[in-house]
Protein backbone atom coordinates (compact mmCIF):
# COMPACT_ATOMS: atom_id res chain seq x y z
CA UNK A 1 0.00 0.00 0.00
CA UNK A 2 0.92 3.45 -0.66
CA UNK A 3 1.36 6.69 1.33
CA UNK A 4 0.94 9.69 -0.38
CA UNK A 5 2.13 13.64 0.35
CA UNK A 6 1.11 16.33 -1.88
CA UNK A 7 3.30 19.12 -1.41
CA UNK A 8 2.38 22.53 -2.12
CA UNK A 9 0.75 22.06 -5.66
CA UNK A 10 0.09 24.92 -7.64
CA UNK A 11 -1.30 24.80 -11.41
CA UNK A 12 -2.83 27.67 -13.03
CA UNK A 13 -4.74 27.69 -16.43
CA UNK A 14 -5.04 30.69 -18.53
CA UNK A 15 -9.06 30.34 -20.03
CA UNK A 16 -10.31 33.63 -22.69
CA UNK A 17 -7.49 35.42 -21.14
CA UNK A 18 -7.81 35.39 -17.61
CA UNK A 19 -5.84 33.04 -15.04
CA UNK A 20 -7.51 30.46 -13.16
CA UNK A 21 -6.08 29.45 -10.50
CA UNK A 22 -7.05 25.20 -10.50
CA UNK A 23 -4.73 24.61 -7.45
CA UNK A 24 -3.16 26.82 -5.05
CA UNK A 25 -0.58 25.34 -2.78
CA UNK A 26 -2.31 22.25 -1.61
CA UNK A 27 -1.01 20.05 0.77
CA UNK A 28 -2.03 17.07 2.17
CA UNK A 29 -0.83 13.63 3.46
CA UNK A 30 -2.66 10.14 2.90
CA UNK A 31 -1.14 7.73 5.34
CA UNK A 32 -1.54 3.95 3.67
CA UNK A 33 -4.43 2.04 3.69
CA UNK A 34 -6.80 4.95 4.40
CA UNK A 35 -9.92 5.68 2.20
CA UNK A 36 -9.85 9.67 1.72
CA UNK A 37 -12.43 12.04 0.46
CA UNK A 38 -12.33 15.12 -1.65
CA UNK A 39 -15.36 16.99 -2.09
CA UNK A 40 -15.98 20.28 -3.21
CA UNK A 41 -18.23 22.74 -6.01
CA UNK A 42 -17.45 21.56 -9.68
CA UNK A 43 -14.81 23.72 -10.39
CA UNK A 44 -12.92 23.60 -7.77
CA UNK A 45 -10.01 22.05 -8.44
CA UNK A 46 -11.05 18.15 -7.48
CA UNK A 47 -10.50 16.66 -10.89
CA UNK A 48 -7.19 18.74 -11.42
CA UNK A 49 -5.61 17.63 -8.54
CA UNK A 50 -6.36 13.93 -9.37
CA UNK A 51 -5.20 14.48 -12.50
CA UNK A 52 -1.83 15.71 -11.00
CA UNK A 53 -1.29 12.80 -8.54
CA UNK A 54 -2.09 10.44 -11.65
CA UNK A 55 0.44 11.83 -13.08
CA UNK A 56 -1.64 13.01 -15.99
CA UNK A 57 -0.80 16.35 -15.68
CA UNK A 58 2.20 18.30 -14.50
CA UNK A 59 1.95 20.72 -11.82
CA UNK A 60 3.79 24.62 -12.37
CA UNK A 61 4.90 23.81 -8.96
CA UNK A 62 5.23 21.69 -5.95
CA UNK A 63 4.83 17.53 -6.51
CA UNK A 64 3.80 14.20 -4.85
CA UNK A 65 5.72 11.98 -3.49
CA UNK A 66 4.43 8.35 -2.65
CA UNK A 67 6.18 6.01 -0.38
CA UNK A 68 5.76 2.12 0.10
CA UNK A 69 4.20 2.34 3.76
CA UNK A 70 7.64 1.24 5.01
CA UNK A 71 9.01 5.31 5.02
CA UNK A 72 11.24 4.85 2.05
CA UNK A 73 9.84 7.82 -0.69
CA UNK A 74 9.86 8.02 -4.22
CA UNK A 75 8.86 9.85 -6.90
CA UNK A 76 7.50 7.03 -9.27
CA UNK A 77 4.07 6.46 -8.92
CA UNK A 78 3.00 2.75 -7.17
CA UNK A 79 0.90 0.33 -8.65
CA UNK A 80 -2.24 2.72 -10.11
CA UNK A 81 -5.36 1.79 -9.99
CA UNK A 82 -8.20 4.55 -11.31
CA UNK A 83 -11.78 4.86 -12.13
CA UNK A 84 -12.77 8.16 -14.15
CA UNK A 85 -16.11 9.84 -14.82
CA UNK A 86 -17.13 7.87 -17.16
CA UNK A 87 -16.13 3.63 -17.58
CA UNK A 88 -13.54 4.55 -20.79
CA UNK A 89 -14.61 0.88 -21.55
CA UNK A 90 -12.92 -0.07 -25.60
CA UNK A 91 -16.24 -0.77 -27.17
CA UNK A 92 -14.18 -3.36 -29.71
CA UNK A 93 -13.27 -5.53 -26.83
CA UNK A 94 -15.18 -8.20 -24.14
CA UNK A 95 -15.48 -6.89 -21.03
CA UNK A 96 -12.77 -9.73 -20.26
CA UNK A 97 -10.02 -8.27 -22.72
CA UNK A 98 -10.78 -4.73 -21.25
CA UNK A 99 -9.69 -5.77 -18.38
CA UNK A 100 -6.85 -8.35 -19.41
CA UNK A 101 -5.79 -4.96 -21.86
CA UNK A 102 -5.09 -3.09 -17.91
CA UNK A 103 -2.81 -6.76 -17.40
CA UNK A 104 -0.27 -6.31 -19.87
CA UNK A 105 2.42 -4.41 -18.69
CA UNK A 106 1.85 -6.12 -15.23
CA UNK A 107 4.51 -8.50 -15.20
CA UNK A 108 4.23 -10.69 -12.48
CA UNK A 109 0.42 -11.39 -12.13
CA UNK A 110 -1.08 -14.26 -13.64
CA UNK A 111 -3.75 -11.98 -15.76
CA UNK A 112 -6.77 -14.85 -16.42
CA UNK A 113 -6.88 -15.14 -12.43
CA UNK A 114 -6.49 -12.07 -11.56
CA UNK A 115 -9.02 -10.95 -14.20
CA UNK A 116 -11.56 -13.74 -12.99
CA UNK A 117 -11.36 -12.44 -9.32
CA UNK A 118 -11.55 -8.66 -10.35
CA UNK A 119 -14.70 -9.51 -12.30
CA UNK A 120 -16.12 -11.51 -9.26
CA UNK A 121 -15.65 -8.84 -6.88
CA UNK A 122 -17.68 -6.43 -8.92
CA UNK A 123 -20.38 -9.20 -9.74
CA UNK A 124 -19.89 -9.41 -13.36
CA UNK A 125 -18.66 -13.09 -13.28
CA UNK A 126 -21.05 -13.85 -15.54
CA UNK A 127 -20.68 -10.70 -18.20
CA UNK A 128 -16.76 -11.37 -19.48
CA UNK A 129 -17.78 -12.36 -22.81
CA UNK A 130 -20.45 -9.16 -22.81
CA UNK A 131 -19.26 -5.96 -24.84
CA UNK A 132 -19.50 -2.62 -23.54
CA UNK A 133 -22.65 -1.64 -25.37
CA UNK A 134 -24.02 -4.47 -24.00
CA UNK A 135 -24.25 -3.47 -20.48
CA UNK A 136 -25.89 -1.08 -18.41
CA UNK A 137 -24.42 2.81 -17.24
CA UNK A 138 -23.77 1.16 -13.62
CA UNK A 139 -22.17 -2.53 -15.07
CA UNK A 140 -20.11 -0.36 -16.97
CA UNK A 141 -18.84 1.48 -14.48
CA UNK A 142 -18.52 -1.53 -12.10
CA UNK A 143 -16.69 -2.91 -15.21
CA UNK A 144 -14.02 -0.17 -14.84
CA UNK A 145 -13.83 -0.78 -11.62
CA UNK A 146 -13.14 -4.06 -12.00
CA UNK A 147 -10.06 -3.42 -14.25
CA UNK A 148 -8.49 -0.98 -11.75
CA UNK A 149 -8.82 -3.69 -8.88
CA UNK A 150 -7.44 -6.61 -11.52
CA UNK A 151 -4.20 -4.39 -11.08
CA UNK A 152 -4.15 -5.26 -7.37
CA UNK A 153 -3.15 -1.42 -7.39
CA UNK A 154 -1.99 -0.16 -4.25
CA UNK A 155 -3.39 3.53 -4.94
CA UNK A 156 -6.98 3.35 -6.35
CA UNK A 157 -7.30 6.84 -7.34
CA UNK A 158 -11.62 7.40 -8.42
CA UNK A 159 -12.71 11.19 -9.85
CA UNK A 160 -16.69 11.45 -9.41
CA UNK A 161 -16.66 7.46 -10.48
CA UNK A 162 -20.62 7.38 -9.63
CA UNK A 163 -21.45 11.00 -10.72
CA UNK A 164 -23.41 10.02 -13.57
CA UNK A 165 -25.39 6.99 -12.48
CA UNK A 166 -28.57 7.67 -11.09
CA UNK A 167 -29.32 7.48 -7.99
CA UNK A 168 -30.23 3.76 -7.15
CA UNK A 169 -27.87 2.53 -8.92
CA UNK A 170 -25.07 4.96 -7.15
CA UNK A 171 -26.27 3.39 -3.57
CA UNK A 172 -25.52 0.34 -4.86
CA UNK A 173 -21.98 0.76 -5.99
CA UNK A 174 -21.43 2.90 -3.03
CA UNK A 175 -22.54 -0.46 -0.99
CA UNK A 176 -20.01 -2.29 -2.91
CA UNK A 177 -17.26 0.16 -2.74
CA UNK A 178 -17.36 -0.20 1.38
CA UNK A 179 -17.18 -4.10 1.03
CA UNK A 180 -14.29 -4.21 -1.47
CA UNK A 181 -12.40 -1.83 0.60
CA UNK A 182 -12.96 -3.86 3.63
CA UNK A 183 -12.29 -7.28 1.77
CA UNK A 184 -9.16 -5.64 0.03
CA UNK A 185 -7.23 -3.32 2.16
CA UNK A 186 -5.58 -0.03 -0.45
CA UNK A 187 -5.30 3.19 -0.14
CA UNK A 188 -8.09 5.11 -1.91
CA UNK A 189 -8.34 8.57 -2.90
CA UNK A 190 -12.28 9.04 -3.74
CA UNK A 191 -12.76 12.38 -5.76
CA UNK A 192 -16.78 13.70 -5.20
CA UNK A 193 -19.41 16.50 -5.47
CA UNK A 194 -22.06 14.65 -3.04
CA UNK A 195 -21.13 15.14 0.52
CA UNK A 196 -23.34 11.96 1.28
CA UNK A 197 -21.66 9.47 -0.50
CA UNK A 198 -18.24 10.84 0.88
CA UNK A 199 -19.52 10.62 4.61
CA UNK A 200 -20.68 6.93 3.30
CA UNK A 201 -17.44 5.74 2.56
CA UNK A 202 -14.20 7.74 3.36
CA UNK A 203 -12.51 7.95 7.11
CA UNK A 204 -11.29 11.48 6.32
CA UNK A 205 -12.66 13.96 4.06
CA UNK A 206 -10.75 17.23 2.72
CA UNK A 207 -12.93 19.84 1.45
CA UNK A 208 -11.85 22.11 -1.38
CA UNK A 209 -12.93 25.07 -2.51
CA UNK A 210 -11.37 27.24 -5.05
CA UNK A 211 -8.24 25.30 -5.38
CA UNK A 212 -7.58 25.27 -2.07
CA UNK A 213 -8.06 22.50 0.66
CA UNK A 214 -10.09 24.40 3.19
CA UNK A 215 -10.68 21.96 5.40
CA UNK A 216 -9.65 18.38 6.40
CA UNK A 217 -12.17 16.22 8.50
CA UNK A 218 -11.97 12.82 10.18
CA UNK A 219 -14.87 10.69 9.81
CA UNK A 220 -15.24 7.98 12.85
CA UNK A 221 -18.33 6.74 12.18
CA UNK A 222 -18.83 2.86 12.49
CA UNK A 223 -19.50 0.63 9.36
CA UNK A 224 -21.70 0.33 7.63
CA UNK A 225 -23.08 3.89 7.44
CA UNK A 226 -26.54 4.75 7.55
CA UNK A 227 -27.60 8.38 5.94
CA UNK A 228 -30.71 8.42 8.65
CA UNK A 229 -27.68 7.99 11.92
CA UNK A 230 -27.87 11.23 13.05
CA UNK A 231 -24.28 11.77 13.44
CA UNK A 232 -23.98 11.18 9.90
CA UNK A 233 -26.58 14.08 9.33
CA UNK A 234 -24.37 15.90 11.57
CA UNK A 235 -21.06 15.36 9.73
CA UNK A 236 -23.01 15.86 6.19
CA UNK A 237 -24.26 19.15 7.50
CA UNK A 238 -20.76 20.12 9.02
CA UNK A 239 -19.14 19.66 5.74
CA UNK A 240 -22.06 21.50 3.89
CA UNK A 241 -22.44 24.40 6.14
CA UNK A 242 -17.64 24.27 5.56
CA UNK A 243 -18.31 24.99 2.02
CA UNK A 244 -21.49 27.05 1.83
CA UNK A 245 -19.53 29.41 4.37
CA UNK A 246 -16.32 29.79 2.29
CA UNK A 247 -18.42 30.21 -0.94
CA UNK A 248 -20.11 33.17 0.66
CA UNK A 249 -16.91 34.39 2.39
CA UNK A 250 -15.20 34.64 -0.75
CA UNK A 251 -18.16 36.53 -2.51
CA UNK A 252 -17.87 39.07 -0.01
CA UNK A 253 -14.00 39.32 -0.45
CA UNK A 254 -14.94 39.67 -3.93
CA UNK A 255 -17.78 42.60 -3.41
CA UNK A 256 -15.10 43.85 -1.31
CA UNK A 257 -12.65 44.17 -3.74
CA UNK A 258 -14.68 44.89 -6.45
CA UNK B 1 -32.41 10.86 0.66
CA UNK B 2 -31.06 6.93 -0.35
CA UNK B 3 -30.19 4.64 2.10
CA UNK B 4 -26.62 3.75 1.17
CA UNK B 5 -26.64 0.78 3.76
CA UNK B 6 -29.34 -1.00 2.66
CA UNK B 7 -27.60 -3.99 0.34
CA UNK B 8 -29.40 -7.31 1.72
CA UNK B 9 -29.18 -10.27 -0.55
CA UNK B 10 -32.49 -9.59 -1.86
CA UNK B 11 -31.81 -6.08 -2.99
CA UNK B 12 -28.83 -7.97 -5.06
CA UNK B 13 -30.79 -10.94 -6.47
CA UNK B 14 -32.98 -7.56 -7.82
CA UNK B 15 -29.45 -5.96 -9.22
CA UNK B 16 -28.37 -8.75 -10.68
CA UNK B 17 -31.49 -9.64 -12.58
CA UNK B 18 -32.18 -6.70 -13.77
CA UNK B 19 -28.49 -6.66 -15.40
CA UNK B 20 -29.10 -10.21 -16.93
CA UNK B 21 -32.36 -8.36 -18.45
CA UNK B 22 -30.15 -5.54 -19.89
CA UNK B 23 -27.64 -7.70 -21.37
CA UNK B 24 -30.13 -10.18 -22.74
CA UNK B 25 -32.16 -7.12 -24.32
CA UNK B 26 -28.78 -5.67 -25.49
CA UNK B 27 -28.30 -8.77 -27.29
CA UNK B 28 -30.92 -8.82 -29.55
CA UNK B 29 -34.57 -10.32 -29.73
CA UNK B 30 -33.00 -13.99 -29.92
CA UNK B 31 -31.49 -13.92 -26.37
CA UNK B 32 -34.63 -11.48 -24.97
CA UNK B 33 -38.01 -12.97 -24.45
CA UNK B 34 -38.74 -12.72 -28.35
CA UNK B 35 -40.06 -9.74 -28.15
CA UNK B 36 -38.69 -7.79 -31.23
CA UNK B 37 -37.85 -3.82 -30.61
CA UNK B 38 -39.41 -1.95 -33.24
CA UNK B 39 -37.23 -0.58 -35.95
CA UNK B 40 -37.30 2.96 -36.16
CA UNK B 41 -38.89 3.79 -39.47
CA UNK B 42 -36.13 5.72 -41.75
CA UNK B 43 -38.23 6.95 -44.30
CA UNK B 44 -41.64 6.96 -46.22
CA UNK B 45 -40.30 4.98 -49.10
CA UNK B 46 -38.82 1.70 -47.22
CA UNK B 47 -38.37 -2.13 -48.88
CA UNK B 48 -37.67 -4.63 -46.70
CA UNK B 49 -35.53 -7.99 -47.37
CA UNK B 50 -32.77 -8.50 -49.73
CA UNK B 51 -34.94 -9.30 -52.55
CA UNK B 52 -36.52 -6.24 -52.45
CA UNK B 53 -33.80 -4.08 -51.79
CA UNK B 54 -31.88 -6.12 -55.29
CA UNK B 55 -35.07 -5.01 -57.32
CA UNK B 56 -34.94 -1.66 -56.24
CA UNK B 57 -31.43 -1.16 -57.15
CA UNK B 58 -31.76 -2.83 -60.18
CA UNK B 59 -35.09 -0.84 -60.77
CA UNK B 60 -33.03 1.74 -62.96
CA UNK B 61 -30.50 0.18 -64.92
CA UNK B 62 -33.31 -2.31 -65.92
CA UNK B 63 -34.87 1.15 -67.58
CA UNK B 64 -32.18 2.11 -69.11
CA UNK B 65 -31.20 -1.18 -71.10
CA UNK B 66 -35.02 -1.97 -71.83
CA UNK B 67 -35.03 1.41 -73.27
CA UNK B 68 -31.35 0.57 -75.03
CA UNK B 69 -33.47 -2.58 -76.33
CA UNK B 70 -36.66 -1.05 -77.40
CA UNK B 71 -34.67 1.73 -79.63
CA UNK B 72 -32.43 -0.85 -81.21
CA UNK B 73 -35.61 -3.19 -82.01
CA UNK B 74 -37.22 -0.49 -83.33
CA UNK B 75 -33.83 0.67 -85.47
CA UNK B 76 -34.01 3.94 -83.62
CA UNK B 77 -29.93 4.46 -83.57
CA UNK B 78 -27.62 5.46 -85.60
CA UNK B 79 -25.41 2.12 -85.83
CA UNK B 80 -22.24 4.31 -86.27
CA UNK B 81 -22.55 6.04 -83.23
CA UNK B 82 -24.41 3.65 -80.59
CA UNK B 83 -24.80 0.03 -81.29
CA UNK B 84 -27.78 -2.56 -80.46
CA UNK B 85 -26.95 -4.59 -77.23
CA UNK B 86 -27.19 -7.63 -79.56
CA UNK B 87 -24.20 -6.16 -80.73
CA UNK B 88 -22.38 -5.27 -77.62
CA UNK B 89 -22.82 -8.82 -76.40
CA UNK B 90 -21.76 -10.10 -79.56
CA UNK B 91 -18.44 -7.75 -79.23
CA UNK B 92 -18.35 -9.09 -75.56
CA UNK B 93 -18.36 -12.88 -76.63
CA UNK B 94 -15.74 -12.30 -79.65
CA UNK B 95 -13.34 -10.55 -77.25
CA UNK B 96 -14.38 -12.81 -74.09
CA UNK B 97 -13.27 -16.13 -76.61
CA UNK B 98 -10.40 -14.48 -77.71
CA UNK B 99 -8.94 -14.29 -74.42
CA UNK B 100 -8.25 -10.73 -75.61
CA UNK B 101 -10.89 -9.22 -73.15
CA UNK B 102 -9.37 -11.20 -70.02
CA UNK B 103 -5.56 -9.90 -71.15
CA UNK B 104 -6.27 -6.16 -71.23
CA UNK B 105 -8.64 -6.62 -67.86
CA UNK B 106 -5.68 -8.51 -66.25
CA UNK B 107 -3.17 -5.98 -67.37
CA UNK B 108 -5.13 -2.96 -65.76
CA UNK B 109 -6.30 -4.72 -62.93
CA UNK B 110 -2.82 -5.91 -62.00
CA UNK B 111 -1.52 -2.08 -62.58
CA UNK B 112 -4.24 -1.16 -60.63
CA UNK B 113 -3.05 -3.63 -57.54
CA UNK B 114 0.13 -2.90 -58.16
CA UNK B 115 -0.18 0.50 -57.47
CA UNK B 116 -2.66 0.33 -55.30
CA UNK B 117 -0.28 -1.80 -52.67
CA UNK B 118 2.41 1.14 -53.39
CA UNK B 119 0.19 3.56 -52.21
CA UNK B 120 -0.60 1.55 -48.42
CA UNK B 121 3.02 0.93 -48.23
CA UNK B 122 3.37 4.30 -48.42
CA UNK B 123 0.81 6.32 -47.05
CA UNK B 124 -0.67 4.40 -44.18
CA UNK B 125 3.03 3.91 -41.99
CA UNK B 126 3.51 7.84 -43.22
CA UNK B 127 0.20 8.81 -41.76
CA UNK B 128 0.65 7.01 -38.97
CA UNK B 129 4.17 8.58 -38.12
CA UNK B 130 2.86 11.83 -38.54
CA UNK B 131 -0.28 11.28 -36.02
CA UNK B 132 2.76 10.91 -33.49
CA UNK B 133 4.12 13.99 -34.70
CA UNK B 134 1.91 17.22 -35.29
CA UNK B 135 4.94 19.81 -36.01
CA UNK B 136 6.16 17.57 -38.79
CA UNK B 137 2.66 17.57 -40.52
CA UNK B 138 2.77 21.15 -40.10
CA UNK B 139 5.86 20.88 -42.54
CA UNK B 140 4.54 18.82 -45.04
CA UNK B 141 1.35 20.52 -45.28
CA UNK B 142 1.87 23.08 -48.34
CA UNK B 143 3.63 20.43 -50.50
CA UNK B 144 1.43 17.80 -49.45
CA UNK B 145 -2.07 20.28 -50.42
CA UNK B 146 0.06 21.48 -53.74
CA UNK B 147 0.04 17.94 -55.09
CA UNK B 148 -3.41 17.06 -53.44
CA UNK B 149 -5.35 19.87 -55.54
CA UNK B 150 -3.17 18.63 -58.81
CA UNK B 151 -5.31 16.29 -61.04
CA UNK B 152 -2.95 13.05 -61.35
CA UNK B 153 -3.58 13.31 -65.40
CA UNK B 154 -2.17 16.56 -65.64
CA UNK B 155 1.61 14.92 -64.54
CA UNK B 156 0.66 12.46 -67.40
CA UNK B 157 2.90 14.36 -69.99
CA UNK B 158 5.68 15.07 -67.34
CA UNK B 159 5.51 11.25 -65.84
CA UNK B 160 5.63 9.81 -69.61
CA UNK B 161 8.29 12.00 -70.15
CA UNK B 162 10.34 10.87 -66.99
CA UNK B 163 9.23 7.54 -67.25
CA UNK B 164 8.41 6.22 -70.51
CA UNK B 165 5.04 4.76 -71.56
CA UNK B 166 6.43 1.55 -69.51
CA UNK B 167 4.78 0.39 -66.51
CA UNK B 168 6.27 2.85 -64.17
CA UNK B 169 4.35 5.98 -65.80
CA UNK B 170 1.07 4.06 -64.86
CA UNK B 171 1.87 3.05 -61.51
CA UNK B 172 3.01 6.88 -60.61
CA UNK B 173 -0.38 7.94 -61.68
CA UNK B 174 -2.20 5.47 -59.56
CA UNK B 175 0.00 6.16 -56.81
CA UNK B 176 -1.13 9.81 -57.43
CA UNK B 177 -4.59 9.62 -57.39
CA UNK B 178 -4.82 7.05 -54.59
CA UNK B 179 -1.74 8.38 -52.06
CA UNK B 180 -3.99 11.28 -50.63
CA UNK B 181 -7.58 9.62 -49.89
CA UNK B 182 -5.74 6.87 -48.04
CA UNK B 183 -3.15 9.12 -46.11
CA UNK B 184 -5.60 11.91 -45.31
CA UNK B 185 -8.05 9.18 -44.04
CA UNK B 186 -5.50 7.18 -41.81
CA UNK B 187 -4.01 10.49 -40.55
CA UNK B 188 -7.64 11.92 -39.76
CA UNK B 189 -9.10 8.86 -38.56
CA UNK B 190 -5.46 7.95 -35.83
CA UNK B 191 -6.06 11.98 -35.03
CA UNK B 192 -9.37 11.50 -33.90
CA UNK B 193 -9.15 8.81 -31.48
CA UNK B 194 -10.73 9.59 -28.39
CA UNK B 195 -8.26 11.18 -25.99
CA UNK B 196 -9.83 9.66 -22.90
CA UNK B 197 -9.26 6.28 -24.52
CA UNK B 198 -5.63 6.90 -24.49
CA UNK B 199 -5.60 8.51 -21.36
CA UNK B 200 -7.19 5.48 -20.12
CA UNK B 201 -4.57 3.71 -21.69
CA UNK B 202 -1.83 5.58 -20.05
CA UNK B 203 -3.46 5.09 -16.30
CA UNK B 204 -2.64 1.32 -17.44
CA UNK B 205 0.70 1.73 -18.61
CA UNK B 206 0.44 0.72 -21.94
CA UNK B 207 3.42 1.55 -24.06
CA UNK B 208 3.00 4.06 -26.93
CA UNK B 209 2.78 0.94 -29.20
CA UNK B 210 0.71 -0.96 -27.23
CA UNK B 211 -2.05 2.07 -27.25
CA UNK B 212 -1.97 2.52 -31.13
CA UNK B 213 -2.33 -0.97 -31.62
CA UNK B 214 -4.81 -1.60 -29.19
CA UNK B 215 -6.35 1.75 -28.82
CA UNK B 216 -5.35 4.06 -31.61
CA UNK B 217 -5.56 1.62 -34.67
CA UNK B 218 -9.12 0.09 -33.78
CA UNK B 219 -10.54 3.21 -33.24
CA UNK B 220 -9.11 4.80 -36.37
CA UNK B 221 -10.15 1.52 -38.68
CA UNK B 222 -13.28 2.89 -40.07
CA UNK B 223 -11.72 5.78 -41.37
CA UNK B 224 -8.69 3.80 -42.64
CA UNK B 225 -11.34 1.77 -44.20
CA UNK B 226 -12.84 4.74 -46.07
CA UNK B 227 -9.76 6.12 -47.12
CA UNK B 228 -8.74 2.54 -49.13
CA UNK B 229 -12.01 2.54 -50.50
CA UNK B 230 -11.56 6.09 -51.98
CA UNK B 231 -8.46 5.65 -52.42
CA UNK B 232 -8.65 2.09 -54.81
CA UNK B 233 -11.99 4.11 -56.89
CA UNK B 234 -9.86 7.19 -57.61
CA UNK B 235 -6.65 4.79 -58.26
CA UNK B 236 -9.09 2.79 -61.11
CA UNK B 237 -10.51 5.89 -62.36
CA UNK B 238 -6.71 7.67 -62.65
CA UNK B 239 -5.50 4.67 -64.54
CA UNK B 240 -8.08 4.04 -67.28
CA UNK B 241 -7.33 7.72 -67.65
CA UNK B 242 -3.55 7.19 -68.14
CA UNK B 243 -4.28 3.86 -70.41
CA UNK B 244 -6.25 6.61 -72.87
CA UNK B 245 -3.45 8.57 -73.32
CA UNK B 246 -0.63 6.17 -73.17
CA UNK B 247 -0.84 2.44 -73.68
CA UNK B 248 -0.45 -0.30 -75.22
CA UNK B 249 -2.52 -2.45 -73.02
CA UNK B 250 -5.26 -2.53 -70.93
CA UNK B 251 -8.82 -1.76 -70.40
CA UNK B 252 -7.98 2.21 -71.66
CA UNK B 253 -6.24 1.09 -74.48
CA UNK B 254 -8.52 -1.27 -75.54
CA UNK B 255 -11.31 1.74 -75.76
CA UNK B 256 -8.92 4.02 -77.80
CA UNK B 257 -8.07 1.21 -80.12
CA UNK B 258 -11.94 0.65 -80.39
CA UNK B 259 -12.44 4.24 -81.47
CA UNK B 260 -9.73 4.18 -83.85
CA UNK B 261 -11.32 1.07 -85.51
CA UNK B 262 -14.75 2.86 -85.16
CA UNK B 263 -15.88 -0.32 -83.23
CA UNK B 264 -18.59 1.53 -81.03
CA UNK B 265 -19.72 -1.73 -79.90
CA UNK B 266 -16.21 -2.91 -78.45
CA UNK B 267 -16.13 0.68 -76.79
CA UNK B 268 -19.37 -0.29 -75.02
CA UNK B 269 -17.95 -3.95 -73.64
CA UNK B 270 -14.79 -0.89 -72.29
CA UNK B 271 -16.98 1.05 -70.50
CA UNK B 272 -19.22 -1.73 -69.23
CA UNK B 273 -16.59 -3.67 -68.18
CA UNK B 274 -14.32 -0.64 -66.78
CA UNK B 275 -17.71 0.27 -64.68
CA UNK B 276 -19.07 -2.99 -63.79
CA UNK B 277 -15.89 -4.06 -62.29
CA UNK B 278 -14.86 -0.79 -60.29
CA UNK B 279 -18.38 -1.14 -59.11
CA UNK B 280 -17.54 -4.54 -57.65
CA UNK B 281 -14.52 -3.74 -56.01
CA UNK B 282 -16.00 -0.74 -54.57
CA UNK B 283 -19.24 -3.32 -53.28
CA UNK B 284 -16.20 -5.70 -51.98
CA UNK B 285 -14.61 -3.27 -50.11
CA UNK B 286 -18.10 -1.57 -48.56
CA UNK B 287 -19.16 -5.14 -47.66
CA UNK B 288 -15.59 -6.00 -46.26
CA UNK B 289 -15.76 -2.26 -44.24
CA UNK B 290 -18.95 -3.40 -42.54
CA UNK B 291 -18.33 -6.81 -41.36
CA UNK B 292 -15.19 -5.37 -40.03
CA UNK B 293 -16.97 -2.94 -38.52
CA UNK B 294 -19.45 -5.06 -36.78
CA UNK B 295 -16.99 -7.25 -35.79
CA UNK B 296 -15.14 -4.99 -34.23
CA UNK B 297 -18.15 -3.58 -32.89
CA UNK B 298 -17.19 0.26 -34.32
CA UNK B 299 -20.64 0.99 -35.42
CA UNK B 300 -22.37 1.23 -31.77
CA UNK B 301 -22.31 3.16 -29.06
CA UNK B 302 -19.02 3.55 -27.36
CA UNK B 303 -19.36 1.66 -23.34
Amino acid sequence: MADIQVENLCRTYRTGGREVRALDRVSFEVPSGSFVAVVGYSGCGKTTLFRHIAGLEEPDNGATIFSNGNGGAEHVRPRLGMVFQEPRLLPWLTVTDNLSLALKRSGSLDTGASVREALEIVGLGEFGSAYPDQLSGGMAQRAALGRALCRRPSLLLMDEPFGALDALTRAQLQCEMARIWADRPMTVLFITHDIAEAVTLADRTLIMSSGRIIDDRPISLGRPRSPGNPEFESLRRGILATILAKTHKCKECEEQDA
Amino acid sequence: MQDHAICSDTTKTLWAERERQALSESKGPSMASGVRKKNRKQGYFEVSGSLGRFGVAALLPGVVFLAWWLLGRFEMLNPYLTPTIGEVLGAAEEAFLSGELWAHASVSLARVFGGFAITVVMAVPLATLLSFFPSAERLLVVPLEFIRTTPPLAAVPLLILWLGIGEGSKLAIIILASFFPVFLNVLEGLKRTDSKLLEMGETIDLTPWDAFRSIMLPSALPSVITGLRLGFGYSWRALIGAELIAASSGLGYMILDAEELARTDRIFVGILLIGGLGSLFDALFSRGAETLSRALRLTRREG
